[in-house]
């Protein structure tokens, strides 16, 4: 984007202070009626996420408040999925609440409120409002956790409270070096400052090292990511499917827009062997292949949904990492499709997950025959599992394909990325190994039993929801061009030129 | 400048250390007041130091005081709300890892 573009415009705000509106006329409704139905009020959310997301293509690129807030092409790309996240989350809560008597009337306009705190961190242009928007993702969803109507409510959002200071606070203290090296909080003159710095004072020692390693354990204890993610399962065992699909997908998207925001921005010139002992580039793919490796491994172990998906989605973040940690101009954008590929694919899961668990469904072994009571929802399951799985023709294959393509890019450089080899390799492997998981899952669907599972009744909300999923699903896995030409956009913004 | 980014460093490894052996959980918010405390040291010593007059520093500072207060609030709410739930006035342990 050209830098005349990016005037003082306070119009690019309009979906945030809509969002914000919503979210305290909704806080209202729930103090003055707390009995009120969650139907209506669900379809309101809707109707706010859908608003905010034709808003959000419409507003003009541009910065606001000295640069603590940019509406680039990258950001408006982050703010769709957390808006589709927030819309598919509403659909789930209205699902789940259907027959409850006494829903939390808080959830809702504390959702919007997560939401409009990831958008603004999509934007953040600036050390400060990245880290406070960091913050404002996190305090809403412990605010939805403590507020359940379960004995253990309050002991799982202490231990959620005390998982985000802690993280927040290593975040901080790496941040603080990054402030002391560069003497300033905006994320572009940062870059350059740093770069500066770099090239004049060889020998900063291992302050790089100490501020990496910070933020990073940071920001892992954040996304519950191995081996930091044991915090994260009695959150998932213990709550609804609204709130823990919403916080497995859009609160770790969210995670790794900071992640991308700081260091393949901000330590963009510490990226490499030759950088040693500074160079992040070798952690972080450790982490991508920690994460493939424990998630692969330990899906094969998982009788229950909700574990399985967990350790699932352990692979796909490893995946997006493994795109992010490839620095050329296919790297971010493989890692934004796999972003937008993992988000459908996890939010129908989750969605249909909550359709059977109100039926009683909780085991893998419960799916088999679905088919034969429901066949839709069988249908679209299946879909989703080999989206997730890779197989071609849906999104999840051109993902994989992209980001496994964008590895061995990088590794094919110089020498001194070979061990991107070996990140690629695990990626080709994990994508084969969950390949014949998610399939006998899949083909048990349509395996002939006699204890066929009871016929589940899909609601409107969770049939839009399942409509906008497959369609995406299988529309991008044909016709990917499109979207990967906007995911394009991003590996731009952040400074990568296209061939 | 070493002294006071040795002290902070210190403050901070001493609450990390805090919150990983503390058991119960106003033990661990203690702990992240210590180390809020280190950070200020930080930032307060990287702008004396390294900005000279500038404010960055301090603008880091009070967005720090800000949110590390409004989630120890939220942490006595929860505290306030699990003693009311369970009619127990222990501080029960929250292991973090596990």
């Amino acid at each position: 984007m050209e830098q005349s573009e990016l005037l003082f415009n306070p119009k690019i705000l309009t979906p945030e202070a809509l969002l914000f509106s919503a979210a305290l006329i909704l806080t209202a409704v729930a103090i003055l009626r707390p009995k009120i139905n969650p139907t209506i009020v669900g379809y309101i959310g809707m109707f706010v996420f859908a608003t905010a997301s034709a808003l959000v293509a419409f507003v003009p690129f541009g910065s606001a408040y000295s640069d603590l807030f940019i509406n680039e092409p990258s950001a408006q790309f982050f703010k769709l999925i957390f808006l589709a996240m927030g819309f598919f989350s509403v659909a789930i809560y209205m699902n789940e609440n259907r027959h409850n008597s006494s829903p939390n009337p808080f959830q809702l306009p504390l959702l919007i409120l997560s939401v409009l705190a990831m958008m603004l961190l999509s934007m953040s242009g600036n050390l400060i409002s990245l880290f406070s928007t960091l913050e404002l993702c996190a305090i809403p969803l412990i605010m939805i956790v403590a507020f359940q109507n379960s004995a253990s409510s309050g002991k799982h959002a202490q231990k959620f409270l005390l998982v985000m200071l802690l993280s927040s606070l290593l975040i901080l203290f790496g941040l603080a070096f990054l402030f002391g090296l560069s003497g300033s909080a905006n994320l572009l003159q940062m870059k350059l400052q740093i770069a500066i710095v770099h090239l004049t004072q060889r020998e900063i020692g291992i302050i790089i090292l100490l501020s990496v390693a910070a933020m990073l354990s940071g920001l892992m204890l954040k996304a519950a990511l191995p081996p930091f993610h044991n915090w994260g399962k009695e959150l998932h065992d213990n709550n609804p499917h609204s709130i823990i699909s919403f916080i497995a997908v859009a609160f770790v998207i969210a995670v790794l827009v900071a992640f991308a925001k700081l260091f393949i921005n901000g330590l963009f010139a510490f990226y490499g062997p030759e950088m040693t002992p500074n160079d992040w580039g070798r952690l972080v793919s450790f982490v991508a292949f920690v994460a493939i490796v424990f998630g692969t491994a330990n899906i094969f172990r998982q009788r229950d949904i909700v574990p399985f998906m967990r350790y699932s989605n352990f692979v796909q973040i490893g995946f997006i990492i493994t795109g992010m940690v490839s620095m050329n101009q296919y790297g971010l954008q493989s890692a934004a499709f796999y972003m937008v590929a993992f988000m459908l694919a996890a939010a129908g899961i989750y969605t249909i997950m909550s359709l059977l668990k109100s039926s009683g469904f909780a085991q893998i072994a419960n799916l088999r025959g679905l088919y034969y009571s429901s066949k839709m929802l069988s249908v679209t399951l299946a879909i989703f599992l080999m989206s997730l799985a890779g197989l071609p023709l849906t999104i999840g294959f051109v993902a994989k394909f992209s980001v496994i393509e964008a590895a061995l890019s990088m590794a094919t450089v110089d020498k001194m990325y070979h061990w991107m080899f070996i990140l690629a390799a695990t990626a080709t492997i994990s994508a084969v190994v969950t390949f014949i998981k998610f399939t006998k899952i899949t083909l048990s669907l349509f395996a002939k039993t006699e204890n066929a599972p009871i016929s589940v009744k899909t609601p409107f909300p969770v049939m839009i929801v399942l409509v906008i999923t497959v369609l995406a699903t299988i529309l991008f896995g044909i016709l990917p061009e499109p979207l990967l030409a906007y995911a394009a956009k991003i590996s731009q913004a952040f400074g990568f030129m296209l061939e | 400048m070493f002294y006071y980014l040795s002290l902070a460093v210190a403050l901070f490894t001493i609450g990390v250390f805090g919150v990983l052996s503390r058991k119960g959980f106003l033990g661990k918010l203690v702990s992240f007041i210590i180390m809020s405390n280190a950070l200020i040291v930080l930032f307060a010593t990287f702008n004396r130091y390294i900005k000279g007059d500038g404010v960055l520093g301090l603008i880091f500072i009070s967005f720090l005081i800000l949110t590390v207060l409004i989630e120890l609030l939220l942490g006595a709410y929860l505290v306030f709300q699990h003693f009311s739930k369970s009619g127990n006035n222990q501080d029960e342990g929250i292991s973090l890892f596990s």
